[in-house]
């Protein structure tokens, strides 16, 4: 399924060595750990030749009037107001002052619109699989997996899935984990809930290194043995590859190690367990993780909306513009895509506690970096908020404008597991062209 | 002034209208009141009439009036769009508006002689403006700026003086209670009520959320009554209310109540102490001195979000999601 050289936005003067050149310093990175990134050349390197993608899940479902499509004054609007952003004529929430000084940077859809209203279940399920009409009955890989899948690059001792959950909401009882399906082991995430690094990284004290090393060259062997002759057989390569997969990350432990950061890039992101989960995604996609997932919950305002947006909205403007500053400033943002996402958006009407419901016909969606053109505001909702006004943009399209930007053909033919065609997004897909640079 | 026989408490008249009162003032004497709406304008209501009505009379804020008080002929509006608004009721227009606080004003409270409006906000001050001038007397400050771990801002959200005028004190996020002296501005004490602290998903870095959404003094200044829901959860109906009664010098809780339904958001503490009324999907009579419930009558359809009391203590109004309503104790 993985794409063939060629991508449409990939930059030609790349293309012809990169896999050659990552290769080598996957491993490379694998032996010495993230710090070799401090050689600025080979950085810089790594920077000019890896798309990469944070997905910041916005779980629970944050409401769209706090945030990326204010209504002040109307009886749907709530308490706060609106203030002017870097984009002529587009306002955004008064929670979301850092965000508003950067809107020329990012692209916003306002009109996205999508039939899941649940936390859980088919309608999420089918959501994150990019609302697949075209392919009933099938259960297919979450946006996540597809990525990791696309953007995976040979030899990378690195994990190329990783999730952090700012709480168990969204993962466990509210299940909106990604999932690989058919595409395999290697497409899972590595998921970190509540915390910033994966558990079992260190060894336990009755193993040593190089004991650890060498029953890893053992394991590998016999299973480079039991692998001869059953090349196509995905289920043993995909456990092999997990075993190096782990062996490399626990080669990379100190990339969750946010102490290694200067204190004022820390400062930036501040002390909420979202801001430093960020922070690390920040440090993988560096070292070449191709996909970071930081999911960051509990949006599901019911009840105190208000209450509960003036806190974690604020939270979402800090660490969003912090992130947008600091791949800005260390080069990366050109071929990083940064996406804001969640399940689904929040009721124009306000519940007598104060709260707002589960809602998808219209809400917002945010797109910055890798091939996005920033300022742009596409489609709008009508003056209350309660249906698209403009341009509707279903999950379809939406996955069909981040592959595009990300210089992945969204209408990409590949086989499913019983050999059926299928496409990276339903048939006749037209990704949003108004955002994509 | 004998109390009123509760039994005898009963609903009276009703005003309904579209939308979300958030608050409630009324004229001394009178059974005129003003309530603070959702969609930024005040209300003048006028249970004396055979059909009372919500007469939208003045406007002038550009979001949620959150806070009203009455200071001799001016009403003093509060609002979501940081701004204290005075208003001559005489001529039914704007005295003067002050950009107030950096912030959305929570509440507002003002002195039993008139002379004093507190307000707060969400940029964690207290301030105290002269009733007449519209002048900043004092920002009165000591709450943390920021919940830590979570890196969220912290909110205060409520105030209230002294019947004698002479302290005012306000709470925060984090359940923390602070009292000034209003003349000088010095802290005279400050405790935490940490019971409406809810803390479920703190450690998960999730929520932080306070229960507390009102203040009210005793008669003799000596205890001071918190009003809110327990650490249960950020749905204001669901689950008991509760009251928490302290002694404010010293930090000590000297009573509780659970009661009713729903998070408490209007407080009134009896002139006599014959009972504390707190009210939101109830109203209930509370013993302020034990865990004891007078009297607990439903709110109706509309839950309570402010309520006022008549001079007698024979009479509550109360607004809420689109009704305003009379309550009486027939004599």
């Amino acid at each position: 399924m993985r794409s063939q050289p060629g991508r449409l936005c990939g930059s030609p003067a790349h293309a012809p060595h990169r896999r050659a050149f990552l290769a080598g310093v996957g491993g490379f990175v694998g032996a010495a750990g993230l710090d070799v990134l401090g050689v600025p050349l080979l950085a810089d390197e790594l920077q000019r030749r890896h798309k990469r993608v944070i997905l910041l899940f916005l779980s629970g479902g944050a409401s769209q009037f706090e945030t990326w499509d204010p209504k002040p004054g109307r009886p749907t609007g709530g308490p706060f107001q609106a203030i002017q952003t870097s984009v002529h004529g587009y306002r955004v929430c008064e929670l979301m002052p850092r965000m508003a000084a950067r809107m020329h940077k990012t692209a916003v859809i306002r009109s996205f619109s999508t039939p899941n209203v649940n936390h859980t279940g088919p309608g999420v399920e089918a959501l994150l699989g990019g609302d697949r009409k075209d392919a009933p009955g099938i259960q297919m890989p979450t946006l996540g997996s597809l990525l990791a899948h696309e953007l995976s690059v040979p030899g990378n001792s690195l994990p190329d899935h990783v999730g952090l959950y700012t709480s168990t909401q969204g993962f466990d009882g509210d299940n909106q984990r990604d999932t690989a399906r058919f595409l395999g082991a290697r497409c899972e995430p590595i998921n970190i809930v509540g915390k910033l690094a994966p558990d079992g990284m260190k060894l336990p004290a009755s193993v040593s290194e190089g004991d650890h090393r060498a029953r890893e060259a053992l394991r590998d062997k016999l299973a480079e043995r039991f692998q001869a002759g059953r090349e196509r057989d995905a289920t043993v390569a995909s456990h092999r590859a997990a075993y190096q997969r782990v062996r490399g990350t626990m080669d990379n432990a100190g990339l969750f190690d946010v102490s290694r950061e200067p204190q004022k890039v820390r400062d930036r992101y501040g002390a909420s367990l979202f801001g430093q989960q960020a922070l690390v995604a920040r440090r993988l996609i560096e070292a070449g993780v191709p996909f970071v997932r930081v999911n960051r919950g509990w949006w599901d305002a019911h009840g105190e909306n208000f209450e509960l947006h003036a806190a974690l909205v604020p939270n979402l403007d800090k660490v969003m513009a912090a992130l947008l500053d600091d791949l800005e400033q260390r080069g990366l943002i050109d071929d990083t895509l940064v996406v804001t996402f969640a399940e689904m958006g929040r009721t124009p009407t306000i519940n007598a506690q104060r709260g707002r419901d589960h809602w998808g016909r219209c809400w917002s969606v945010t797109l910055t970096g890798c091939g996005i053109k920033g300022g742009v505001i596409h489609g709008s909702t009508n003056a209350d908020g309660t249906d698209v006004a403009t341009d509707r943009v279903t999950a379809a399209e939406f996955y069909a404008t981040i592959f595009q930007a990300l210089g992945i053909d969204h209408q990409r033919e590949y086989a499913e597991p019983d050999g059926r065609p299928m496409r990276l997004t339903p048939y006749e897909t037209k990704p949003v062209s108004a955002v994509l640079a | 002034m004998p109390a009123p026989d509760l039994e005898r408490f009963r609903p009276g008249k009703a005003v309904a209208h579209p939308g979300d009162f958030l608050c409630l003032a009324r004229e001394p004497d009178s059974e005129r009141l003003w309530a603070g709406h959702a969609d930024g304008r005040i209300y003048a209501i006028d249970f004396a009439a055979d059909k009372p009505e919500a007469k939208a009379v003045l406007e002038g804020h550009a979001s949620y009036v959150s806070g009203l008080g009455l200071a001799s002929n001016t009403l003093v509006s509060a609002g979501w769009d940081k701004k204290l608004i005075w208003w001559d009721l005489q001529k039914r227009a704007r005295v003067r508006a002050v950009e107030a606080h950096k912030l959305w004003i929570r509440q507002l409270a003002v002195n039993a002689a008139g002379t004093v409006v507190a307000t707060v906000s969400d940029d964690m001050a207290c301030n105290l403006w002269d009733a007449a001038s519209g002048r900043l007397i004092r920002q009165l400050t000591g709450f943390n700026e920021t919940l830590l771990p979570l890196d969220y801002p912290n909110k205060v959200f409520t105030c209230s003086f002294t019947p004698d005028g002479r302290h005012v004190a306000a709470t925060d996020a984090e359940c923390k209670v602070v009292v000034w002296e209003v003349e000088t501005g010095r802290e005279a004490a400050r405790f935490v009520a940490p019971d409406f602290l809810f803390n479920g998903m703190l450690a998960l870095g999730s929520y932080a959320y306070s229960g507390i959404r009102r203040a009210a003094f005793s008669p003799d200044g000596r205890s001071l009554a918190l009003a809110g829901i327990r650490n249960g959860n950020a749905f204001v109906h669901a689950g008991k209310g509760m009251v928490q009664v302290f002694d404010w010098q010293t930090g000590k809780k000297t009573c509780e109540h659970q009661a009713g339904s729903g998070q408490f958001e209007g407080l009134y503490w009896h002139p006599k102490s014959a009972w504390v009324l707190a009210a939101h999907g109830s109203l209930c009579f509370l013993d302020p001195a034990q865990p004891r419930v007078l009297k607990e009558v439903k709110s109706g359809e509309a839950a309570t979000a402010d309520l006022a009391v008549s001079e007698s203590a024979d009479a509550v109004y109360t607004v809420g999601r689109g009704k305003v309503r009379k309550w009486e104790i027939p004599g």
